[in-house]
């Protein structure tokens, strides 16, 4: 002890720089492995495995966020009651879950990717598939990142005794719960030739959501039932909605893609333009579905 | 026998580019088999209970499909020359 008390402030700073403390909770990738480089094929499994291993991450960080347990949305339950009868909003350290089981994830993707095209010759297709998947994952990331700024809302008046405003919540919640289930049911399918299809009739979900909601608040502000500036805060964190909405519904695209090249192909020559996806919104907000 | 060759060279290129596009043809009538059978379905829920909770959802499901079924036909039509139909 006497011997090294005269060099204690040498010591902590080698330790300090050759020492990284690692936190127990962070989530280390369970796919990435060098062997994979050997051939192109089980590079690109091994990142959309790991892939998936991100979204699960973002899917638990996400679902709390709303306030809503995993087993809720991944049952048959009635998502709307359970968003209906929440009476507490659950506390999260967004920005720790990101850092520790996010960040840490997306960063070893990225830097696997980068290894994999330094480490030999990649076919065409194995390089674009990475590239879709690297995209994939900046969207999960994206996604999280805007519901840190949602739940910071959320917790302040996602439960608000002002009925307008608490319904307002809850529609943004049943939006993205929705979608959570969506995927988790796509995911769990035999996947078939349409099944990333079936994501763009959530996108018409989306669109018409964000339209109709400006529509109830213009309305609910005319009738006095809230603030303008609490509107505004409704109006921004249905922006938010949106982009997590459409985010998570790009990733899951990309994840649920098919593996053989001309049922790609056929998938993205019938997949819905955003053109499209505002015609279809249009039709069925104005009814016009129901006389089709 | 150069004339022969480059010949030959031609109607491989022209078989593959064929057999690209017959696997194309397809896989899109593969696509739209599943997406007729999704159709059905949401159809037949939609006939079962027309004031379901989740019509406008399945109006949605209806809306993106039909769309995406137009599209497929007409690829259709422009890789196979031929007029398949859409059938609701």
């Amino acid at each position: 002890m006497l011997i090294f008390a005269p060099f204690t402030k040498q010591l902590a700073s080698l330790l300090e720089r050759h020492v990284t403390f690692v936190s127990k909770r962070t989530v280390k990738p369970q796919f990435l492995h060098k062997e994979a480089f050997k051939v192109p094929e089980v590079t690109v499994a091994a990142v959309r495995k790991e892939v998936w291993h991100l979204y699960e991450n973002a899917f638990a960080l996400i679902t709390h966020g709303l306030s809503l347990r995993r087993t809720v949305v991944r049952s048959e339950q009635s998502l709307s009651d359970a968003v209906a009868r929440t009476q507490r909003i659950m506390p999260l350290d967004i920005d720790d879950d990101y850092e520790q089981r996010i960040k840490s994830l997306q960063s070893a993707i990225v830097e696997f990717i980068s290894e994999s095209g330094a480490s030999g010759d990649i076919p065409a297709a194995a390089t674009e598939q990475l590239y879709e998947l690297r995209h994939a994952s900046q969207n999960i990331v994206l996604a999280v990142k805007d519901m840190k700024h949602l739940h910071k809302n959320l917790g302040r008046q996602g439960l608000s005794r002002n009925r307008a405003i608490r319904e307002r919540y809850d529609e943004i919640r049943l939006l993205l719960a929705g979608l959570l289930r969506e995927i988790e049911q796509l995911r769990q399918e035999v996947p078939g030739a349409s099944t990333v299809l079936a994501l763009d009739a959530y996108k018409v979900r989306v669109e018409r959501f964000y339209r109709e909601f400006s529509v109830r608040l213009e309305a609910s502000i005319r009738e006095r039932r809230m603030r303008g500036a609490e509107a505004t805060s409704l109006m921004n964190d249905a922006g938010y909605a949106y982009d997590i909405a459409r985010m998570l519904i790009e990733a899951a695209q990309i994840l649920l893609v098919a593996k053989e090249k001309e049922v790609r192909l056929a998938q993205s020559q019938l997949a819905l333009s955003d053109e499209e996806i505002e015609a279809a919104a249009e039709r069925v907000s104005s009814g016009e579905e129901r006389t089709s | 026998m150069k004339t022969k060759k480059l010949l030959s060279r031609l109607r491989d290129f022209l078989d593959a580019e064929r057999t690209d596009q017959e696997r194309e043809v397809d896989s899109i009538r593969q696509v739209l088999r599943e997406l007729r059978e999704k159709q059905r379905k949401f159809q037949a829920k939609l006939d079962d209970n027309p004031e379901r909770d989740d019509r406008e959802e399945i109006e949605g499901k209806l809306q993106a499909i039909r769309t995406q079924r137009q599209k497929g036909v007409e690829r259709l039509r422009v890789l196979t020359g031929r007029d398949e139909g859409f059938k609701d």
